[in-house]
């Protein structure tokens, strides 16, 4: 029997046996293999609590979205619901009929474009937030003093569910627009024409609202004569106006 | 296993955890301040019920900054990279079905409405509307965090030290979870 120069414990002097040194060996590797296990214990514990830490925290967020969502929803006096609004479509062509809708204003009173007929249309799709709606308001307030009287009807549409703070507030503010915000905006911004509600959005995701204010002119005939976004001057909108009314009387 | 080391892999592994979270990070923090800004962005895609727009606006960005978070710090970093990935990979169907309808005249919205004032994340916006580069820049971001899922977050992370700590030899190069020293 070959000796490895091992010594047996205990025993100064005696080379271990080769049994003998098989049983440290299987000693040492079960030592070994328990040390390891214990290594993977720790880092699978430390790994299993930030898991379910992660967990905590994503159920959290997912409890503070309803929550924000059904606030918001919930918010009182809103007049439309922020979770029918589809906005960033496309507007409708010229030169297409003007799907008909029939809406109220604040106070109940309806306003259907099909009983218009023989009337040019103005709609100004827009926001009570909207800084673009408020520069254009001045335009607007002009048109409504100088069409209306020549029998064009200027009508505004609530086209976003938000209240006046939404955008000073980098959009964080999602109180919903009420009667009074816009009793507000008609006594700041000098309006003096309908302001109608879409309190589900059908009619402003049908038109196709993909910026404030949306702008169409609908002719006496019902057909879009002119669509556009974004802020447009008092002369272009009165050079359509004036076309529509023209072609109304030739008609 | 073999383990697969060079010099500079743990410096790669960082920074990438590092160029990656910090874009989530910033982009995320925004779309926190402003949840209806980025809800109106993604109401602008058409992908969503009009109703799960706003949830998933108050969600996403705090899953952001939660993965931004871990991926700066190294902690649970293949979980985070993995959770990156998801996102982006959402991000990129999001774009290339507008890029593909046509549906391109709105913003991204991937940095919030933070591209108007950060040079940084005006850079990565590239642009008022939805474009290639949007699709090109997530898929980069994803291949900077695939070795981030393969070999984790390398030696200078809390991953690591957590190893360290229960007595786990360190790896500091690519190396994937088992490694022999043939």
């Amino acid at each position: 029997m070959k000796s490895q120069g091992l010594q047996a414990p205990g025993s100064p002097g005696r080379r271990l046996t080769r049994h003998e040194r098989r049983a440290q060996a299987r000693v040492q590797a079960h030592q070994s293999a328990q040390q390891a296990k214990h290594r993977q214990s720790r880092i699978h514990f430390s790994t299993n609590i930030g898991l379910v830490i992660t967990v905590l925290i994503v159920a959290a967020i997912l409890a503070f979205a309803a929550f924000r969502t059904q606030a918001t929803a919930n918010s009182s006096g809103g007049l439309a619901d922020p979770n029918a609004l589809n906005a960033g479509g496309t507007l409708l062509q010229v030169g297409q009929k003007a799907p008909n809708f029939t809406l109220n204003d604040a106070n109940g009173t309806s306003y259907s474009l099909a009983a218009q007929r023989g009337h040019p249309v103005l709609l100004e799709f827009f926001a009570v937030w909207c800084p673009v709606c408020h520069a254009e308001a001045p335009a607007l307030a002009r048109i409504t003093r100088a069409y209306v009287p020549r029998g064009v009807r200027v009508w505004s549409i609530l086209a976003n569910p938000y209240g006046p703070d939404y955008d000073t507030s980098n959009r964080t503010d999602l109180t919903l627009a009420t009667k009074s915000d816009l009793a507000w905006y008609a006594s700041t911004f000098d309006v003096h024409h309908p302001q109608l509600v879409d309190p589900k959005f059908q009619t402003v995701n049908t038109y196709g609202i993909n910026a404030y204010p949306g702008l169409y002119v609908v002719d006496s005939k019902g057909v879009i004569s002119y669509a556009s976004a974004g802020r447009k001057s008092y002369t272009s909108l009165s050079r359509e106006l004036d076309r529509v009314l023209a072609a109304s009387t030739r008609g | 296993m073999v383990a697969v080391r060079t010099a500079w892999a743990p410096g790669l592994l960082l920074a990438a955890r590092l160029v990656v979270g910090a874009i989530f990070l910033l982009a995320g923090i925004d779309k926190v301040l402003s949840p209806g800004g980025f809800a109106d962005s993604v109401r602008a895609f058409h992908l969503l019920p009009p109703a799960l727009v706003l949830p998933f606006a108050f969600v996403i960005p705090w899953i952001e900054l939660l993965v931004a978070v871990y991926l700066i710090t190294g902690y649970l970093c293949r979980f985070a990279a993995a959770g990156t990935i998801a996102l982006l990979a959402m991000f990129i169907f999001a774009l290339g079905t507008a890029l593909v309808s046509g549906d391109t005249n709105h913003a991204c919205g991937c940095f919030g409405t933070s591209g108007d004032a950060n040079r940084v994340l005006a850079l990565l916006e590239g642009g008022s509307t939805i474009g290639w580069w949007d699709v090109i820049r997530d898929l980069i971001m994803i291949g900077m965090t695939i070795p981030l899922v393969l070999y984790g977050a390398g030696s200078v992370s809390v991953d690591a030290l957590l190893a360290r700590r229960a007595g786990k030899q360190v790896v500091s190069g690519f190396a994937p979870t088992a490694r022999s020293d043939g």
